[in-house]
């Protein structure tokens, strides 16, 4: 099963790092370019920018506590010729600048790459305030802005690099925790949703951590003798709209896994699409209406089922109800 | 052109801005009135380098209107120092052509010359027009300062109660953003009310002082005041300035002078009349 396309190797025991790591290391490749300037809301190390500052400190900017004006000082230097990266916590940024970002970026199309770390329920104990779930549903409802979601740091790396080429705003979702980086480096393609495993049975979509996590549950189900599809929306706007419906036209059912609210994230844009074009039996799996905690994410995980084997659970019941 | 010009420029793109929002039966009035003298010195009064044939010019000083409900008065200036043809003033406020209530600006699409960003949530502009200082000074930075393009944006007092304002002052500070000049024009009304009915304007100068920005004030209707500041505003060293105007909402039209209620109220068609009938005169 397993797909050596775009997966290492390793995949099953691989290293862990924190997706945010990507920003940094994608930062660095592209940071050369003189127009590539970067700025941060007091948050230099945890969104991994320090890198970039230590290479290139003329060209990164620390805006203080101050998220509005950080969206507003891009925009500004995008009409101006560069290209800047705003990086905070999703909480944030989007949270408390969205605003900004929907007229200043957004509407007026302004070449900024808004970095956003710390999503979702696996920030932890800094708890329901610090932890984003509700990041996916603002930015994809922005006409115009793309939104990314890789679901290791070589992919968030990759989807930097991505975002620099690409003409516009871009808004990239990475998550705290060290988790496994087991995707190969290569190039990401926006717009394209990957398949890491094929199967016939079900669909599953996810992105971030819990594509991981729907890996390992496919593996647990395929010794019970059922065929999970597995595949990684890393894009979830634009969605990969042909990817998605030529795999449900196979398998008939879908179900979607993220650490977001189950309204208004991947679930709800591929419920969307799905709905127009090919009413499929689906279930959206996330956070259901809920808020986080001040725990450990491990703890939060458990609770909320983002695990492997809380998919494993959903997915029997949900084959059962048929 | 001397201040008479001016004074005469203003008057008529006053009388522009009534015509535009009686036809599109939408728009903003006070504010516009209140800061036409300051739009004539900046456009007319040899204030501002640019070139109407070449919006783009990568060199130009950038007029920013943070204060977005000053649209048909931006327009009007626009159309006057030739960056597009009058008669597209007629399309304001209609799907026809890009002369939105509120200025719209998009990368890559034609829009209208001369707007240099979108606005009309009150204080967004203002943290643009730091972004725009700084990257000119990254990219220009080591020229003599009067030859470093500037950005000279327009704010209103109601603007100033939103928080993101004072965000950008500081940032302003602290970067040292002395090719960026903020004009407050201060005519002391906003939607429902007067300004000093809800914020803490009274002592808004010794504020902006303490904040770090060099501050000027100056009659904002006076040609040759306005010209003076905003000279000095441009050779301040160091660190942003911020020129304050004191101005009369719906100046030059009597009967809608200092009035709250003429923020966005469309003129009948016998107010149009009478208050063009006062503009020439």
């Amino acid at each position: 099963m397993d797909n050596g396309k775009y997966l290492l190797p390793d995949w099953r025991t691989p290293e862990k790092v924190p997706i945010r790591n990507g920003f940094g290391e994608g930062l660095l490749k592209i940071g050369e370019d003189e127009r590539v300037v970067v700025l941060t809301a007091d948050l230099a190390e945890s969104c991994r920018v320090k890198p970039f500052e230590e290479k290139w400190p003329e060209r990164f900017f620390e805006v203080g506590v101050a998220e509005q004006n950080m969206a507003g000082v891009g925009a500004g230097m995008a009409l101006t010729g560069l290209v800047p990266f705003i990086a905070s916590y999703a909480v944030f940024s989007p949270g408390r600048n969205y605003e900004q970002i929907r007229m200043s970026i957004a509407f007026t199309k302004a070449n900024v790459k808004i970095l956003s770390s710390h999503a979702g329920l696996a920030t932890g104990k800094n708890g329901p305030s610090h932890q984003a779930l509700e990041d996916v549903a603002q930015m994809r409802a922005l006409p115009g802005m793309v939104v990314l979601t890789p679901a290791d740091a070589n992919q968030c790396a990759a989807a930097v690099e991505a975002a620099y080429r690409y003409r516009g705003p871009v808004y990239i979702r990475s998550t705290r925790p060290a988790t496994p980086r087991y995707i190969k480096p290569e190039k990401f393609e926006i717009g394209k949703a990957y398949i890491y495993k094929e199967g016939s049975d079900l669909t599953i979509v996810s992105y971030g951590i819990q594509v991981w996590e729907a890996l390992r549950a496919a593996e647990i189900l395929e010794k019970e003798g059922m065929s999970l599809e597995v595949i990684n929306a890393s894009t979830i706007k634009p969605l990969d709209e042909a990817t998605i419906l030529g795999s449900v036209k196979k398998t008939g059912r879908l179900l979607s896994f993220e650490d977001h609210q189950t309204r208004g994230g991947l679930g709800g844009a591929v419920a969307e699409m799905l709905g127009e074009k090919l009413p499929t039996k689906m279930k959206i799996l996330g956070v259901n209406d809920s808020w986080g905690g001040s725990g450990d994410y491990e703890e939060l995980y458990e609770k909320f089922g983002l695990t492997s084997g809380g998919l494993v659970n959903q997915v029997r019941k949900f084959m059962l109800d048929l | 052109m001397t201040a008479l010009d001016l004074v005469k420029i203003a008057n008529r793109m006053r009388q522009e801005v009534l015509k535009m929002v009686h036809l599109a039966q939408a728009g903003h009035v006070a504010g516009p009135m209140s800061a036409a003298d300051l739009l004539a010195v900046l456009y007319f009064g040899g204030v501002t380098k640019f070139d109407p044939n070449n919006p783009e010019w990568e060199e130009r000083d950038r007029v920013v209107l943070s204060a977005g409900h000053y649209a048909p008065l931006l327009y009007a200036f626009l159309a006057e120092a030739g960056f597009f043809a009058k008669d597209r003033l007629i399309s304001f406020g209609t799907l026809r052509d890009f002369l939105g209530v509120h200025p719209e600006k998009k990368v890559g699409e034609p829009g209208l010359p001369g707007v240099e960003i979108s606005s009309g949530p009150l204080g967004q502009g203002v943290s643009v027009a730091a972004g725009m200082a700084l990257a000119l000074k990254l990219k220009y930075g080591e020229r003599p300062q009067e030859e470093t393009p500037k950005v000279f944006c327009i704010l209103s007092d109601g603007e100033m109660q939103e928080g993101q304002v004072w965000e950008a002052f500081q940032f302003a500070v602290r970067r040292q953003l002395d090719n960026l000049i903020y004009i407050l024009d201060r005519n002391r009304v906003q939607i429902e009310r007067y300004v000093s009915e809800v914020a803490q304007m009274n002592h808004i100068a010794g504020a902006l002082e303490a904040l770090g920005l060099e501050v000027y004030e100056a009659d904002g209707h006076d040609i040759a005041q306005i010209e003076q500041v905003l000279s000095r505003a441009k050779r301040t060293r160091g660190g942003p300035s911020i020129v304050i105007l004191r101005t009369v909402a719906g100046k030059g039209v009597k009967f809608m002078e200092s009035d709250p209620k003429w923020h966005d109220r469309v003129p009948s068609d016998e107010e149009l009349a009478r208050a063009i009938l006062e503009l020439e005169g």
